[in-house]
């Protein structure tokens, strides 16, 4: 047994891109366990839901994190849109999940980046994010924001995308997905790359079945399971195949994100073709009452949001469960017996969202 | 087979083509047009109502509507939007551009004409002869003040929420709504407050209804005083009287 | 005698500004390379001009001095290798720069820092045995260790000792920590270990080490031109545009590949020692004798 130490990893570590704090214990470079620790984004936005009206709450819950932004925002809208029991759009809707299947490209793109950066190749994960600029900016012009959209209504979507904007945004997405076929290559193919990849961090079927593994971390280990096939918004109407990879590893893990990226460029072009006219609006009037829970699929894995209302315009409680908070026991699973060089690349491969986590 | 160096292609072409990065910030961004960058207010046409006050999710607006100021913390505005689209006047505006960095808090002050009328009209007056119900005017009203209630054919309103901006009298299609003119309502208000001792029983009720606590009242000495340099002359404390005996001059 | 000191001389003068020169111009090209604008190519000299103005913070008492003395040793390096003097003893007074680098950071308590130091020796240990089966070549091309000989050769060493040319050349990428091998410390710090053996410098203390690494790559580059340099005039142009190419490769290898970990680094320098080093040794005992 080699001289064991204790390296306090975080929460201000240059390779985390939020605060998440881990003491690993170390046997010379291997990692014999991971204490984890949380608790240094929390800003308490979900007892806001007690000081601010149900409406204008919208605008805090969105601010849960800023890379999965639109889907807080409109997983609470259906929530309380089930609750008021109305039926939105289906303009809206398909805008809703234009939008959602946007946020999977830029958070998926921004993961890619990340993942480069802990295997220490800058260079890669600089051209993941020049891509993931177009997205934002796409973003930008269709809702006024770069990170935070603030579009989503109960009831509806506040803002319409034309014809013409939707055609510019397809052409877009076809040249880019040009450009990520061949960045696959690199993820997939290059020698340096898949040392750093394959085999790392293993976490079987059984063992993401009991920790309970969300989204791609999930089915990276084989269990197809995605909550979009509930058809929440206009999923129903898509077609769609859920990613699956038998590696169980980090390379399964970033291969499953890749794929992933190559369907939401196919889902939005679906969906851009199906799009009705049509309102994208319905007006809701009163307080709710009553209490919703909604799965969503956001791009780190389902996300549920629990909402009960009391018939004023102050709900008693909104709850967001986050996929990173049920990754993290995965993650200590794979992080006991790594190299001490993987441990940043495992972090990232659950695709952390902390600030999500601590709300 | 072993692959390696399969990024070279993407680094030579970049190396070759202009960098994708502009030189901040001496090269200005062109922004969209739906760039949410900072709120705009054309103070003239504001009623100083308050709703976009309230409805900021973060405090940054401050409202007041005695000295007809409307300010905003620069810094403190997230951007949502949500003032301009609850705006009875639509006097908000976002602008696509950025308010400029600093080093400390900024906060715009943007002060209202003060000689000239209120633009806020009077109460909303509803008279029940014409009315549908079809509540067109609780649809318009910014403020949720109005509830209509078509099965048991009930008008109401929430004086304190409404704003009386008139969106409920300009929608109404059977014309039964009508708004007191801003005159009217501003002889109501100000001047001063008096009271008839004779008749007051101390209740108290006015001192609670003062929105600026100028009233108080002392039920075991039988006093009852009023700091007249706080009171705004609202006419809140007239109309919570029970006894009647308070008075506007 | 007297040219040779001039040449030392020059070299102790003249290669910080070469080896900060190089530097910036490395962090513009690979700027470029990843589609950004990048830094001026004077921004390492403003870097170490700041670090040279702020205050140290020593962790303890040896740090300061084995710092220096990292410093000192590269210097010497340099100046014995321009000066003409034993390729050999050039390689191993490099050898003692680096023992005093890595016990700058194993004084520290920090564990990044011990890391790292443990990293270098590793990284030590992968490209020492390419740099004596180097300077045995160039005795064995040239039936001599002295620089100063060795550059007056009718025939340029490389022609003789191919295999151990592009040996160097992948051990270099160790010894100028560029990616895949910068493992000990990294140009940026986006790495589990921090910056691995730099964490706990700073101040001046760091701007020495900085200073230290630009002597170090000049000399490591004038290693590359010892293998093109013979005695005719045209050899020394050609000499420079080898060792920018090389210099090229150097910086696109580091923007086109992941950080490896230590064994692959390990296995695949020793291999590459094997394959290219030790063969072109046996044919230069054998068979060009």
């Amino acid at each position: 047994m080699g001289k064991r130490t204790i390296v306090p990893f975080g929460p201000q570590h240059p390779v985390l891109p939020e605060p998440i704090h881990l003491d690993l214990v170390l046997e010379d470079e291997k990692v014999i366990e991971a204490i984890p620790s949380i608790g240094f984004v929390h800003r308490g936005l979900e007892s806001l839901i007690s000081k601010r009206d149900f409406n204008d709450y919208l605008y805090v819950i969105e601010r849960t994190c800023g890379i999965c932004s639109f889907m807080h925002g409109m997983g609470y809208c259906e929530a309380v849109e089930r609750i008021f029991d109305v039926e939105i759009p289906d303009r809206a809707k398909y805008l809703r999940t234009i939008w959602c299947e946007m946020s999977r490209l830029h958070s998926h793109l921004l993961w890619l980046g990340l993942l480069a950066d802990a295997f220490g190749f800058e260079a890669l994960f600089y051209q993941c994010w020049r891509m993931r600029e177009k997205i934002l900016d796409m973003f930008e012009a269709s809702t006024g924001g770069r990170v935070i959209f603030s579009v989503n209504k109960v009831g509806g979507v506040l803002k319409d995308m034309d014809s013409a904007m939707l055609k510019g945004f397809v052409a877009e997405f076809d040249s880019m997905e040009a450009d990520v076929r061949k960045l696959t290559k690199v993820f997939l193919k290059d020698y340096t790359v898949k040392s750093r990849l394959k085999d790392v961090g293993i976490l079987t079927k059984e063992e993401a079945i009991q920790l309970g593994a969300v989204g791609p971390m999930m089915r990276a280990s084989g269990i197809e399971l995605d909550t979009r096939r509930l058809g929440y918004c206009a999923y129903g109407d898509l077609d769609f195949d859920i990613i699956t990879s038998n590696d169980c590893d980090s390379f399964g893990r970033c291969k499953v994100r890749i794929e992933e990226i190559f369907q939401s460029f196919s889902l939005i072009r679906q969906a851009v073709d199906k799009i009705p006219e049509g309102n994208i609006v319905v007006p809701v009037k009163g307080n709710p009452d009553g209490e919703a829970f909604v799965r969503v699929e956001q791009p780190r894995g389902e996300a549920i949001y629990y909402v009960k209302a009391n018939g004023t315009k102050f709900l008693d409680r909104a709850r967001v469960r986050t996929p990173t908070f049920t990754n993290l026991s995965p993650l200590i699973k794979i992080l006991q017996g790594c190299d001490y060089a993987d441990v940043p690349l495992l972090i990232l491969t659950i695709d952390p969202c902390i600030s999500c986590t601590e709300r | 087979m072993l692959k390696i160096m399969s990024f070279a292609s993407h680094a030579l072409s970049n190396l070759f083509h202009k960098p994708v990065t502009r030189n901040y910030p001496f090269v200005e961004r062109k922004y969209p047009e739906r760039t949410r960058g900072h709120i705009d207010i054309n103070v003239d046409d504001c009623l100083f109502c308050g709703i976009c006050a309230k409805k900021c999710p973060s405090d940054a607006i401050t409202v007041d509507r005695a000295s007809k100021t409307w300010s905003i913390d620069r810094m403190g505005c997230v951007q949502c939007e949500n003032c301009v689209n609850s705006c009875p006047k639509s006097c908000l505006t976002m602008a696509n551009t950025y308010s400029a960095p600093d080093t400390k808090a900024i906060v715009d002050t943007f002060q209202g004409k003060v000689e000239e009328t209120s633009n806020a009209g009077g109460k909303i007056v509803f008279s029940a002869e014409g009315c549908v119900y079809c509540g067109l005017c609780a649809k318009k009203c910014p403020a949720n003040a109005i509830t209509v209630d078509r099965a048991s054919k009930t008008w109401t309103i929430n004086e304190e929420e409404c704003a009386k901006c008139g969106a409920c009298v300009a929608a109404c299609p059977k014309k039964c709504l009508s708004q007191e003119s801003g005159e009217a309502a501003k002889a109501t208000a100000g001047g001063e407050v008096k009271n008839d001792l004779d008749v007051c029983v101390f209740c108290g009720l006015c001192a609670r209804k003062c929105p600026q606590e100028a009233i108080t009242v002392d039920r075991a000495s039988k006093t009852w005083t009023i700091n007249k340099d706080e009171c705004v002359s609202c006419g809140a404390c007239v109309d919570g009287c029970p006894k009647k005996c308070l008075t506007m001059e | 005698m007297i040219t040779q000191i001039i040449c030392a001389l020059l070299y102790v003068i003249i290669a910080p500004f070469l080896g900060g020169l190089l530097a910036g111009i490395d962090r513009k090209i690979t700027a470029r390379m990843q589609g950004r604008i990048g830094p001026s190519i004077f921004q390492p000299f403003y870097d170490v001009a700041k670090l040279l103005n702020k205050q140290i913070m020593k962790i303890n008492n040896m740090q300061y001095p084995f710092a220096l003395c990292f410093l000192i040793f590269v210097v010497i390096t340099g100046a014995l290798f321009f000066g003409g003097a034993d390729i050999l003893l050039v390689f191993f007074t490099l050898t003692t720069a680096a023992l005093f680098f890595i016990l700058e950071a194993a004084t520290t308590n920090s564990p990044f820092s011990v890391m790292g130091s443990e990293r270098e020796i590793i990284q030590m240990l992968a490209y020492e045995p390419m740099m004596l089966l180097v300077a045995v070549g160039f005795y064995m091309a040239n039936g001599t260790f002295s620089v100063a000989e060795i550059i007056n050769a009718e025939y340029s060493s490389i022609l003789r000792m191919p295999g151990l040319f592009i040996g160097f050349l992948y051990i270099l990428t160790i010894k100028l920590r560029k990616s895949p091998f910068d493992l000990s410390t990294s140009h940026h710090a986006h790495q589990e270990v921090v910056k691995g053996i730099t964490t706990e410098l700073s101040g001046r203390m760091f701007a020495f080490v900085e200073i230290a690494h630009w002597y170090e790559n000049v000399f490591l580059l004038g290693v590359i031109g010892l293998f093109i340099i013979n005695a005719s005039w045209w050899s020394i142009p050609l000499a420079l545009v080898v060792i920018a190419l090389c210099y090229f490769m150097e910086i696109l290898i580091d923007n086109c590949s992941a950080r490896v970990k230590w064994n692959l680094m390990f296995r695949s320098a020793w291999l590459v020692t094997l394959i290219f080093g030790v063969a072109n040794i046996i044919i230069l005992q054998y068979v060009l004798k």
